[in-house]
């Protein structure tokens, strides 16, 4: 048999269709990965071991009887648990929905499903998506693989965690304000957030509506490209779904030779001179590749961070109304009446961090709060956006590091909510404009991972992974692997 | 006269009929059903679920807005008003705030024979929320999630009311305009069109402590209501009394308010724009659209029920029975005449009412015309037609039933000649009598010919011959 270790997509599509491997070898392989580190990175929430052994059975059979199969069909993948899957627990890393069953699977999931992919395990992250490094799920601490005292970052970070290490081929995670690519930075593999809309929202338990989107996290941006293609799309039943003129996200010209590359100012801005160096390092390969690069300055920037932490926890507030212990999720028993039922639920089924933006939330939207808060940060955010319009206008990519550092240590920002929340500086302001982003490792500091993003216009999404794809035809850092 | 001047504001929310509900695809039509059972993901607020605005409510309210003379919003959009309540599952009522889409219209009604325009301060879009049931004696309540995204229209009046009698036109010109657009169903004992009435008395210019009354579910008690309040807050304030701001009900034994509770700590609702759906745009297609189908309204019917003539309670009545008002519609084209027009208001206001009550009509605009042209050509006489009326409610046509049974008036003079010969042949008594003066001899007499013509004889040709021959 051949060698099932760090296949991508493309590759472990030849070996199934050449029939050297089956779908049963291939996802048994990421199973006993699974046996193997689950103990010591601290992945999953979910094994789904007997139906995805079913579905690749059932791929095998296609493959046997001669049928073709599609780029995804017998690819083992993880989800993170925000996404509903029918008749698979779906926990958003929450006390909350502790036993909650969903009775349907999320539109990407669907999607997912029909083109073959096997899903093995609903992974680690923070709870409701709220947080860095992924230690605010109620249930694990997952460890970043390059180094097993630091944090995979979050809040997807058993997506990024899982891929990183060998544990499916790819994972699909949410980002409101980096979730996929501070992780995906942190742990050297590559994190699309799309843009807002291109991926149906339906089925994914909601952190801030208004900013969250559904993306890969995969090995390479080929493999990133690939999925996307399968789960991009208008869906009635999200109505903030968009219809772009191409989903070919998988061909096209990688190259990026005559393309004009702007550097944000505020971003580098903040770097030490150890990620400074490193980031100036891997501008200086787009440049070797025909890049033109200059500096853009986006002033409004600056105010990414207060803005997005106004406006995500004013949806938060509202979005985790749903959760009174009455239909779904946990219900405290203890609880003798209604009342006693919400505050008792709620206040033991909710950890410190949903808590905490809960009531930041409930504050900015308060009558005469309204104004001073939830308002003039909707107002920024429109400056925001005119500043990123602007931006795309003059180059034909932004790009900037992912973090303002590599991998935090665990526990490192436990007693400090504010230094946690800085670890999105760099992305939060991505997810404000709804325009897509691409991180894709981009060297190391003190032998752990670093990314950076390509960003591009809205509906661009074919654009920025062509980049990222010529990119990592000129590095090699995303074939880097950590020693497990 | 008090020197006290009433205003009253009028919130009126009105269930609509769509199909489905406002933001998912479950059936809007619970009447039937168990409770819980037109539920689903969606409407029970499931994590990851998402609303999906139901393009038939829009176009109700475009409806609705066209039919206040309102502006429609080219740009409108949906909020969440946030409020922890077991009948509200996703803890917050998707509705409209800001962006309302009926903007500022009016109605125009009669009010003791003067007409009145009231003023639509707005009207939106929201969904209603599920049903509490609290069963009597027991420790718990339960909730029937079917109600839950009801679509709702909600409908605020300007503070332009101030009388009872005002108040009571302007909730059923609203009624009837929603039943004449046919969004909704109007069945008020389930809720379909529910008011909340606010009150203030005032001897200024400025506003008077407002009153709310709530749970009133008919027009004639909401008018009792606001009496009774106006007198109750006049009184007060002659006494150099204060009126308290509460919300009150109405107990219909006792035909009085009565508090229900204080002034409420403001609910702050925490409105922000519902990021799960994007502005909504209404085009001018869709609005041209909406306005090809538009119905007419109760007061363009009104107006031209008065033209021709027709009185103001018969005018209520016609309006408040849209079939029956198509009847007569039917009817009035054949007729032509206003004086045979009238005559079929009469008979729909009239012997066509006690039927109706007693079951389904299938009176048809051309029957009910045939009947009026057969007794105005004679053909048949008034009590005939009403003899035979039950029948052509059922659906016979007039024709038809004169023709079968032979009703048809005898008006030929030659035939009718013959026969009160016949009768003056065989009665040389009531010929004596009536020559010696005896008067109700003719009568006899006109009797005796209407027996032998089984009541077919015109009365009056009768008569007139029998008089004739007698004084020959």
């Amino acid at each position: 048999m051949s060698d099932l270790s760090y296949l991508s997509i493309d590759q472990a599509h030849d070996l199934l269709v050449q029939k050297k491997i089956t779908a049963v070898e291939l996802t048994q392989y990421h199973l006993e990965r699974i046996r193997q580190l689950d103990e010591v990175l601290e992945l999953t929430l979910e094994i789904c071991e007997s139906s995805a052994l079913a579905q690749a059975e059932k791929v095998d059979a296609k493959i046997a009887a001669g049928e073709a199969i599609g780029l995804l069909e017998g690819i083992p993948y993880t989800a993170k648990d925000m996404f509903l899957t029918a008749g698979i627990k779906t926990t958003a890393a929450s006390k909350i929905l502790e036993k909650f069953e969903p009775p349907f699977s999320a539109t990407v999931i669907k999607k997912l499903d029909q083109a073959g992919a096997i899903l093995i395990a609903k992974v680690n992250h923070d709870e409701f998506a709220h947080g860095t490094t992924t230690e605010n799920s109620a249930y694990r601490v997952t460890r970043n693989p390059w180094d097993t005292n630091r944090a995979p970052g979050g809040s997807s970070g058993g997506s990024a965690a899982a891929v990183a290490a060998d544990v499916g081929i790819f994972s699909i995670g949410t980002d409101t304000g980096g979730s996929i690519r501070q992780p995906a930075a942190f742990c050297g593999v590559t994190g699309l957030k799309p843009t807002y809309g291109l991926v149906s929202r339906y089925g994914v338990v909601a952190m801030a509506s208004s900013l969250d989107t559904i993306g890969p996290v995969t090995r390479s941006a080929q493999d990133a490209a690939i999925v996307l293609a399968a789960i991009a799309g208008r869906d009635v039943a999200d109505s903030t779904t968009i219809q772009i003129d191409d989903y070919d996200f998988v061909k096209g010209n990688d190259s990026l030779a005559g393309k004009t590359v702007g550097v944000i100012k505020q971003y580098i801005d903040g770097l030490d001179d150890d990620n400074r160096q490193v980031f100036d390092a891997a501008v200086a390969r787009m440049k070797e590749a025909g890049a033109k690069v200059r500096e853009i300055d986006m002033p409004n920037i600056s105010y990414s961070l207060p803005c997005y932490y106004i406006v995500v926890p004013s949806e938060i507030s509202s979005n985790l109304s749903r959760y009174d212990g009455i239909r779904f999720g946990y219900s405290d028993e203890t609880a003798t009446d209604l009342q006693q039922t919400y505050l008792r639920s709620r206040g033991k089924g909710f950890g410190p961090e949903a808590k905490r933006r809960i009531m930041t939330g409930t504050y900015a939207l308060s009558a005469g709060y309204y104004d001073a808060y939830y308002k003039k940060a909707m107002q920024v955010r429109t400056l925001i956006i005119e500043d990123f319009r602007r931006a795309l206008d003059e180059v034909d990519f932004l790009v900037g590091p992912t973090s303002p550092t590599p991998a935090v240590k665990l526990g490192e920002n436990a007693e400090d909510p504010v230094a946690m929340y800085l670890l999105d500086i760099m992305t939060v302001a991505i997810n404000l404009a709804g325009v897509p982003s691409v991180s894709v490792p981009a060297g190391f500091v003190d032998n752990l991972p670093v990314g950076m993003q390509i960003i591009g216009r809205q509906g661009d999404d074919g654009d920025v992974l062509r980049a990222a794809r010529a990119f990592q035809q000129v590095t090699d850092w995303h074939a880097k692997r950590p020693q497990l | 006269m008090t020197k006290y001047t009433p205003t009253i504001g009028i919130e009126i929310h009105v269930q609509l009929n769509t199909k489905t509900k406002m933001f998912c695809s479950c059936d809007n039509d619970s009447r039937t059903a168990e409770p819980n059972t037109n539920i689903c993901p969606v409407c029970l607020a499931y994590p990851g679920t998402l609303p999906v605005v139901n393009g038939a409510a829009v176009r109700s309210a475009i409806k609705l807005g066209l039919a206040l003379e309102a502006e429609i919003a080219r740009d409108t959009k949906f909020d969440r008003k946030n409020y922890f309540y077991p009948d509200l599952p996703k803890g917050y009522q998707i509705s409209q705030f800001d962006q309302p889409i009926v903007g500022e219209g009016y109605v125009e009604v009669l009010v003791d024979g003067e007409w009145q325009r009231i003023g639509v301060e707005r009207a939106h879009l929201e969904e209603d929320a599920a049903k509490l049931i609290h069963p009597a004696g027991k420790d718990y309540s339960l909730v029937d999630y079917n109600r839950g995204g009801t679509p709702l229209i909600e409908i605020v009046s300007k503070p332009d009311i101030h009388s009872p009698s005002a108040a009571k036109r302007y909730l059923q010109e609203i009624y009837n305009i929603a039943m004449s657009l046919g969004i909704t169903n109007g069945d008020m004992e389930h809720g379909n069109f529910k008011f909340d009435l606010n009150i203030s008395v005032s001897d200024t210019d400025e506003l008077g402590t407002k009153v709310e009354l709530k749970n009133l579910n008919s027009f004639r008690n909401a008018e009792r209501a606001l009496s009774y309040e106006i007198a109750r807050q006049t009184e007060l304030l002659e006494k150099g009394e204060k009126i308290d701001q509460e919300t009150r009900g109405w107990d219909d034994a006792k035909s009085k308010t009565f508090s229900q509770r204080g002034k409420e700590m403001a609910h702050d609702y925490r409105y922000f724009p519902e990021p799960d759906l994007p502005p909504l745009k209404i085009t001018d297609e869709m609005i041209d659209e909406v306005r090809a189908v538009m119905p007419a309204l109760p007061r363009e019917v009104r107006k031209r029920l008065e033209s021709i003539g027709i009185v103001v309670d018969d005018q209520d009545l016609l309006i408040d029975q849209p079939q029956t008002l198509q009847i007569f519609d039917d009817a009035a084209d054949a007729l032509e005449q206003p004086a045979l027009i009238k005559k079929a208001v009469n008979w729909l206001v009239g012997d066509y009412q006690p039927l109706l009550a007693r079951g389904p009509s299938k009176l048809t605009g051309a029957h009910l015309a045939e009947l009026i042209l057969l007794v105005d050509s004679g053909d048949i006489s008034g009590k005939i037609a009403k003899d035979i009326f039950a029948e052509v409610v059922n659906g016979a046509s007039p024709k038809s039933i004169v023709a079968d049974k032979g009703l048809k008036q005898m008006s030929d003079t030659g035939e009718l000649e013959a026969i009160v010969k016949d009768v003056l042949d065989k009665n040389p008594q009531a010929i004596a009598d009536y020559k010696a003066g005896k008067a109700q001899a003719l009568g006899f007499l006109v009797g005796q010919v209407m027996a032998a013509t089984r009541g077919q004889a015109n009365p009056g040709l009768v008569n007139k011959l029998l008089v004739q021959y007698l004084q020959a």
